[in-house]
């Protein structure tokens, strides 16, 4: 007797169902899992230290009545003469790159004439701006003492402002007294890296 | 009653099926182990620049190599896939620029729970092996090897590689993106 239309259509679909199934069941010993790994890196702009200006004392006296002080700033030096220079770098590098600023605390300023000496205390200011009146003072110790410090850059770029005394000793700025007559000069590095 | 008998049948085929797929997909793990950050090459004092023509490594010693875990019994049979990446890109320069990256990787598949031990026997894979198989070995028991757990014994694949040399590209942030299948 044959089957009903509808009875048929199910039994095809049980049989199909079980062998869905059965494919299934046979395929469960496979599969994949996916894992996705980034590599990356982040490359930085070369960094560059440009010297824009040199410090500049003037002409002093040989005998000062209180330190020889020539402000990062700008203004209210002390016992200068009357044509100074503040010196001035400027670090480029990537937009906001830290970097790690080395400078010596002190360096021997040596005369024209003859083997005098003169000792100079440095003072470096920072500021993300070109702008001297609004820089501080970096490292840590102050002047003479401060020789390294960490900035960071303001979009791409950095100021230096580089003060200081001359007269005393190392760490330890003292008025001029009978200094012996002479132009002296000497070399400070500067040096920057990334951090 | 017929009918519903059919229906019972199909219904009783399906939940069967779908149950047995969903229990076998439980018996192997694979997974970035944690603190996955990717593959980064960026390391503190050790700036990576434009145009300085340098290359940049990291080995397989190194905290910043890729740890894959696959867990998995004893005897299963596995086949990893790696989909390598040549170059990694900064794709928000225009246009974009390229540095040259060359993977390597090692695996171990000695029994060992423990990721550090693991690491140190690590064999690494020849240059351009893309896929290999392997059967799951048994754990070892040896003193400061973790159990399996739920019968799964580990084994680790270590990414890691060279980056560069780094040519006059635009600065920024450079990246791709691997793909490591673990079938079973």
């Amino acid at each position: 007797m044959k089957k009903p239309l509808a009875t048929r259509i199910l039994m095809s679909l049980s049989l199909l169902t079980a062998i869905l199934a059965s494919q299934q069941m046979n395929a469960q010993n496979t599969g994949v899992i996916n894992t996705n790994l980034n590599v990356g890196a982040t490359v930085l702009a070369q960094l560059k230290l440009t010297n824009n200006a040199d410090v500049q004392f003037g002409n002093l006296s040989a005998t000062t009545p209180g330190h020889v002080f020539l402000s990062p700033t700008g203004s209210s030096h002390t016992n200068t003469g009357v044509s100074t220079s503040v010196g001035k770098f400027t670090v480029e590098g990537s937009t906001t790159g830290s970097v790690k600023v080395t400078w010596p605390a002190n360096i021997v300023l040596n005369s024209s004439v003859g083997g005098n000496t003169l000792i100079y205390n440095l003072q470096v200011n920072g500021n993300g701006s070109d702008l001297a009146s609004g820089s501080t003072i970096l490292g840590t110790g102050g002047l003479g003492v401060a020789s390294t410090a960490d900035i960071t850059l303001v979009a791409g770029k950095y100021y230096l402002y580089v003060g200081g005394k001359v007269g005393g000793t190392a760490g330890s700025p003292a008025n001029l007294n009978a200094q012996a007559t002479g132009v002296y000069s000497g070399i400070a590095n500067f040096r920057a890296e990334y951090n | 009653m017929r009918i519903g008998v059919l229906i019972f049948m199909m219904l009783w085929n399906w939940t069967l099926g779908n149950h047995s797929v969903i229990a076998q997909r439980g018996t192997v793990l694979a997974r970035i182990m944690n603190g996955y950050t990717g593959l980064v090459f960026d390391q503190i004092g050790v700036p990576i620049i434009s145009g300085n023509q340098q290359s940049y490594s990291i080995d397989i010693l190194d905290s910043r190599t890729l740890v894959v875990e696959i867990a998995a019994p004893a005897r299963t049979p596995l086949m990893i896939q790696i989909q390598p990446v040549a170059e990694i890109w900064n794709n928000s320069a225009a246009p974009s620029s390229s540095i040259p990256f060359a993977w390597e990787a090692a695996f171990c598949n000695e029994g060992l729970n423990d990721e550090r031990m693991a690491r140190s026997q690590a064999v690494p894979l020849d240059p351009n092996q893309n896929n290999f198989q392997f059967e799951m070995s048994y754990y070892q028991n040896i003193p400061g090897n973790p159990e399996p757990v739920e019968n799964r014994v580990k084994a680790f694949l270590y990414v890691y590689g060279r980056l560069g040399p780094i040519g006059p590209v635009t600065p920024g942030y450079f990246t791709n993106s691997m793909n490591i299948e673990v079938w079973y």
